[in-house]
């Protein structure tokens, strides 16, 4: 099977500026790859780029073997779909009817959602943990409970790539464990494609299979975690000394927060 | 849509729109017996059914003297008609440009469209302009090219290398509308005789509309209304943003351009006929948003429904008030419409809709 995204050298970017600077990037079906990097360096144009939200001003894409050019923004929708950065929601949809938009891609523009429709809106439901929300509004539900109905339209979608942009970023750590758990449990039921931008440098290691480090709109190291979260390239990704260490039971990296000039503690001195 | 229906904080769409459509020929009838000459609803109804083909001949209609039947079929119904297709059509544009804008307290008037027709019914008053072309007359003409063309110019200078910031869209509509606004004062200035008709235009008038002006905004509703509801579905996804609606696959762009030209219409049609008649493409989607939720496939029949009934309610208000003249039914929209707007906004206490 080929890859489910393969990006090779793009550029993007808005006004006379790119932000995306020659990256290169493989997603490969039934993988989950981490997007890391710091604020600025081209993660969620990333996404924009890898959608056709923003154009490619070089370099080339291919989305499941086939190049995104190629791709109407229907047939697009049917092959990737995109958990956006979390935004508060305004309006009063329910869960169900927000999930059922995910078919957006699938109904003609008068067509009503059919019987399948719903049965598809209840089964990505009940996978994003989400069955007892369907009849809340969405502006009524916690930011863990939203990011869950998200993931839920995203795969009303059907595809079989998922890009999820910063989907822990304002969650506590229960739900951000919730949320790599369930996306961990759709890469190996439903074989996606999982790419998930995000900041936090232990959850990535302890849930992706290969972590992509993005500098400057280049990917400066692409691997699996114990090999792109060490030291070295979190100095070169990051400008700090950032402590790796290894975790006991699962063998996955570490990063330490250590405060600047921090030295060993003493031992008490007897007296 | 459906799935489970959330308990007690919404109506079912068929029911609001059946009560909406009753009352809607509930007010026209009222509306038709309300005058110089009154005549009760019970009359107005015979004399209206009798004069349906088929159904007709079973109705006894014979205790109406002929001048209370002439009026009842020629005289008042084109005013009715014209208020209804003016309300629906403001009612449809304001549920539009708030869709449009992912915002709830956008109207059509915001991006130039009433600024747009005032400076092109001044223009015409200015140039002294009286003559009736196609059976319209010349201010409704300027105020229809005025309200689209301001719309045209505010949008090619919002546009940024292909797309229309939404941001940028709303201050250009602004910045614009004040200037049209004062261009329209100064022509004022300078020309201060024959205001009258100018003047209770641009509050906002159904006096002495004719079938003529309903046959100006009839196309507008009749083509506007069924091709509003095609881009229903799209107008749900671009509510969570212009993003999130490409990537259901929406063609954000092309559809942006389609509604805003869409709404421009509808409301420019109003404005021609009608005159800048406020608060209806504001209040009406709103009120229709809290009743059936914001699902554009139910929201925008009802809203047009909705407007309907709001403009009928109004206009019946400005014929019946006492005073030594009719009120503009524009006045009586606003003075009706805000305070109403503000004891929404008190009562919930929560920024969502």
């Amino acid at each position: 099977m080929g890859l489910a995204v393969e990006a090779r050298g793009i550029c993007a970017g808005y006004g006379d500026g790119d932000v995306l600077r020659g990256l290169d990037l493989d997603l490969r079906p039934g993988e989950l790859l981490g997007v890391l990097g710091p604020n600025g360096s081209g993660k969620s144009t990333l996404v924009r780029a890898l959608t056709d939200v923003i154009p490619l001003r070089q370099g080339h894409v291919a989305i499941a073997g086939r190049s995104l050019q190629d791709y109407s923004r229907r047939e697009l929708a049917r092959t990737v779909a995109v958990v956006p950065q979390w935004r508060d929601e305004l309006f009063h949809f329910t869960v169900f009817e927000t999930v059922l938009m995910g078919r957006t891609p699938y109904l003609g523009r008068l067509q009503r959602e059919g019987v399948r429709d719903r049965a598809v809106v209840e089964d990505c439901l009940r996978a994003a943990d989400a069955t007892h929300l369907a009849g809340r509004f969405v502006t009524d539900l916690s930011g863990g409970e939203q990011q869950r109905v998200q993931i839920a339209r995203a795969l009303a979608q059907d595809t079989d790539i998922l890009l999820l942009d910063e989907p822990t970023t304002h969650l506590d750590i229960n739900h951000q464990i919730d949320i790599f758990e369930l996306l961990m449990r759709l890469r190996d039921q439903r074989g996606l494609a999982v790419l998930c931008v995000l900041h936090d440098l232990n959850l990535a290691a302890e849930y992706c299979d290969r972590v992509v480090l993005v500098r400057e709109g280049r990917a400066v190291c692409t691997g699996g975690p114990r090999e792109a979260i060490a030291a070295p390239v979190l100095r070169e990704v990051y400008g700090l000394d950032l402590p790796v260490v290894t975790d006991e039971v699962t063998g996955r990296p570490r990063v330490l927060v250590r405060r600047r000039g921090a030295h060993p503690l003493r031992k008490a001195v007897p007296h | 849509m459906s799935g489970p229906e959330p308990a007690g904080r919404r109506f079912r769409a068929p029911v609001v729109a059946l009560g909406l459509a009753m009352l809607m020929l509930a007010l026209a009838v009222v509306s038709v017996g309300v005058g110089p000459v009154p005549i009760s609803p019970g009359k107005t109804l015979r004399v209206l059914v009798h004069a349906l083909p088929g159904v007709g001949a079973a109705i006894d209609v014979t205790d109406v003297p002929p001048e209370d039947a002439e009026i009842i079929l020629s005289i008042r119904p084109p005013r009715v008609v014209v208020a209804v297709l003016v309300g629906v059509a403001l009612a449809l544009a304001g549920t539009i440009m708030q869709g449009f804008f992912q915002n709830p307290m956008a109207d059509p008037y915001i991006i130039g469209v009433s600024s747009g027709a005032g400076f092109g019914a001044t223009l015409a008053v200015a140039l002294g302009l009286h003559q009736r072309v196609l059976g319209m007359s010349m201010l409704s003409a300027f105020a229809f090219a005025g309200s689209v063309g301001v719309t045209l110019l505010v949008y090619t200078l919002a546009r940024r290398g292909g797309r229309v910031p939404t941001g940028t869209l709303l201050l250009t509509g602004v910045a614009v509308g004040a200037m049209v606004s004062a261009v329209t004062s100064l022509m004022l200035l300078y020309r201060t005789n024959d205001l009258k008709p100018l003047v209770q235009w641009l509050m906002g008038s159904l006096a002495g509309r004719q079938w003529s002006h309903a046959l100006t905004i009839l196309p507008y509703v009749a083509i506007g209304a069924p091709l509003a509801l095609m881009y229903a579905r799209d107008l749900n996804a671009m509510l969570a943003g212009d993003e999130p609606a490409m990537h259901l696959g929406v063609d954000v762009g092309r559809t942006r351009l389609a509604l805003l030209v869409l709404a421009a219409a509808l409301a420019s049609a109003a404005v021609a006929v009608a005159g800048v008649i406020g608060f209806v493409g504001l209040v009406v989607p709103h009120i229709s948003r809290l009743l059936v939720g914001p699902d554009h496939r139910r929201l925008l029949p009802v809203a047009a429904l909705g407007g309907a009934v709001l403009l009928l309610i109004a206009d019946l208000l400005s014929r019946t008030m006492p005073g030594f003249q009719e009120v503009p039914v524009g006045i009586v929209t606003s003075v009706l419409g805000c305070p109403f707007f503000l004891l929404l906004l008190c009562q919930s206490r929560q920024t969502r809709f």
